[in-house]
């Protein structure tokens, strides 16, 4: 695979996504980061697992300042690209479609992110603790930027995590 | 139907790490698994989000006790790729190397606790003595039997000494004739032929769909090799030299498993060989140069599958997100898939045929005239140092340790 043909993977991705593309770039030949919406994410994750044979490496939340921005990062292991498909999941509510539903390698990384950050994914299968254990108090979501480093050390406004 | 539920763990002598198993019995054939995990989690993410991007490395080394440099060699292509710093080529090759003499040694270690799962300590013994002279010659090259420290951000952390090399290349000829022995030892012995075929079989569909990477996924027909698909540092140039192959089998049982990682470590020994003969010269290290905005993602092949890693950076001297993926964490939900209708006695031998990873630190107790005293962090330093000087001499190296003397 040439460069020229991995920069043309974009415009496959963009036919194969349609209308739900909010954005796309390229930064690197090898590298792709689609954004869609909130709505419209596991079918976009669909339609790269289904139709352009993406491998889900793993997936990464990460907090921004009203949202959880979600990355789910595609491997294409034929056109050698690695496709970044991100979507906002906007705060208080938290709450997207899950792809654990139909991809089962989805299945724990949406626990983690879910137990982590405070994510409800919509229709997964096993929405259980990964990670934490199963007595760990609702609420508390140690990725969080509002998380207590040190429980119940800040002015006693912070109740301290007992399980 | 009346079900049996047995559970395993968390503590349990099979396995090295805790892991609560709960298998659901019809006498004695398994039903269904569940797996929970995090009795081991250690909070990396967050900790690698307090510390500088160039001490980043000396933490994700510490993930893994086995493969060291693989998380390292994950998250300076992601920072590279994120800075977009080309690395000269003698540091991809020098980091090239050390990530494929760590799958040797990783891989020989896989089939030494492979020969004892199946009651062949032989098996065991023999493939943990050749994996000596391999963590000898890593040693040598980095100055340590594991958590080499070779990766940095803009190439490798250290040069390597011709005569490290010359070493190295030795300890590679006789492991490619003890490999080639285990070779006949697994694909001829009926008895392993017995025991292996047709055990806890992952299908292709199956691994696809459950994500599987590396010598979990190859031996089931999928053929995923980040070294080959997305192609970074020597693998690269080595693939078109024609100096290794992807190896894929088709059954996808505890056998092919076995016998994939057995062929995978000649075809790193082969690649090792061509790595050092090819071996540019000139700088090993770039000044990484100044920090922006960004978000890069790095994968490594390691021994047991595809290592991820994700940062994101705000230009600040900190990663403010930073993403760790092991392979363990996509190859063990393949339980669900490979165990169901399998003996409960083959259960054990299809966990050890994932290669879950294994994380161990231990500190050192010596109990010596019914007294146990502890080792101090000097005493340990002390030994290593003279073991290394002690490999020196029989190699007739000059020594690299001199300040210690």
């Amino acid at each position: 695979m040439t460069d020229e043909q991995k920069y043309a993977v974009s415009e496959i991705v963009k036919s194969a996504l349609g209308g739900m593309v909010v954005s796309i770039d390229q930064p690197r030949p090898n590298r792709i980061y689609v954004l869609v919406d909130q709505k419209d994410f596991p079918a976009a994750a669909k339609v790269v697992y289904e139709q352009l044979g993406g491998r889900l490496a793993t997936s990464t939340a990460l907090e921004v300042r009203d949202a959880v921005e979600l990355i789910y990062h595609f491997m294409l292991e034929t056109e050698m690209v690695l496709c970044n498909l991100k979507t906002l999941v906007m705060k208080p509510e938290l709450k997207v479609g899950s792809v654990g539903a139909f991809l089962p390698g989805a299945d724990w990384i949406e626990r983690e992110m879910a137990e982590m950050y405070g994510v409800t994914f919509e229709g997964h299968p096993d929405p259980r603790h990964l990670l934490l254990p199963d007595g760990w108090p609702e609420g508390n979501y140690p990725m969080r930027k509002d998380f207590p480093q040190q429980p119940g050390t800040e002015s006693g406004e912070t109740k301290p995590v007992v399980y | 139907m009346k079900k049996t539920i047995l559970p395993i763990g968390p503590f349990h002598p099979l396995l090295e790490e805790p892991e609560f198993f709960t298998f659901h019995l019809d006498g004695e054939t398994v039903i269904d698994v569940d797996v929970r995990i995090g009795y081991n989690h250690r909070g990396h993410e967050k900790l690698a989000t307090g510390l500088t991007w160039d001490q980043v490395p000396f933490l994700v080394e510490r993930i893994c006790g086995i493969c060291s440099t693989s998380h390292p060699y994950a998250y300076v292509l992601a920072v590279e790729d994120m800075l977009g710093i080309e690395p000269p080529p003698r540091g991809k090759y020098i980091r090239s190397l050390i990530g494929e003499m760590e799958r040797i040694h990783s891989h020989l270690l896989w089939l030494g606790l492979a020969g004892h799962f199946i009651g062949y300590n032989t098996v065991w013994m023999w493939a943990w003595r050749y994996r000596e002279e391999i963590l000898d010659a890593c040693e040598l090259l980095s100055g340590n039997r594991n958590h080499y420290a070779m990766c940095r951000v803009g190439g490798a952390r250290r040069d390597v000494s011709q005569k490290a090399l010359d070493f190295t290349m030795k300890a590679l000829d006789t492991n490619e004739k003890s490999t080639k022995m285990f070779l006949g030892a697994v694909a001829d012995d009926p008895v392993i032929h017995k025991r292996l075929k047709g055990v806890g079989i992952l299908t292709k569909e199956d691994a696809i769909a459950y994500c599987a990477t590396g010598p979990t996924s190859r031996p089931s027909g999928v053929r995923w090799d980040i070294r080959e698909t997305d192609p970074y540092d020597a693998y690269g140039e080595s693939l078109e030299a024609g100096a290794w192959k992807v190896i894929v089998t088709e059954n996808g049982d505890v056998f092919d498993k076995a016998v994939v990682r057995v062929l995978e470590t000649l075809e790193s020994i082969y690649l090792c060989r061509w790595l050092i003969e090819n071996m540019p010269d000139g700088d090993f290290q770039v000044v990484p140069g100044e920090m922006h905005e960004g978000e890069g993602c790095g994968h490594h092949e390691a021994p047991r599958g595809e290592v991820f890693h994700y940062v994101r950076s705000d230009g600040s001297n900190k990663p403010i997100r930073h993403k760790v993926r092991a392979p363990t964490f996509s190859n063990l939900p393949t339980y669900k898939a490979s165990c169901p209708g399998e003996q409960i006695a083959d259960v054990a031998l299809i966990t050890a045929a994932i290669d879950p990873c294994y994380c161990c630190t231990e500190r050192v107790g010596v109990i010596a005239g019914g007294k146990h005293s502890s080792l101090t962090q000097d005493d340990l330093v002390k030994l290593s140092v003279e073991k290394t000087m002690e490999i020196e001499k029989r190699m007739g190296v000059k020594s690299v340790l001199n300040k210690f003397k």
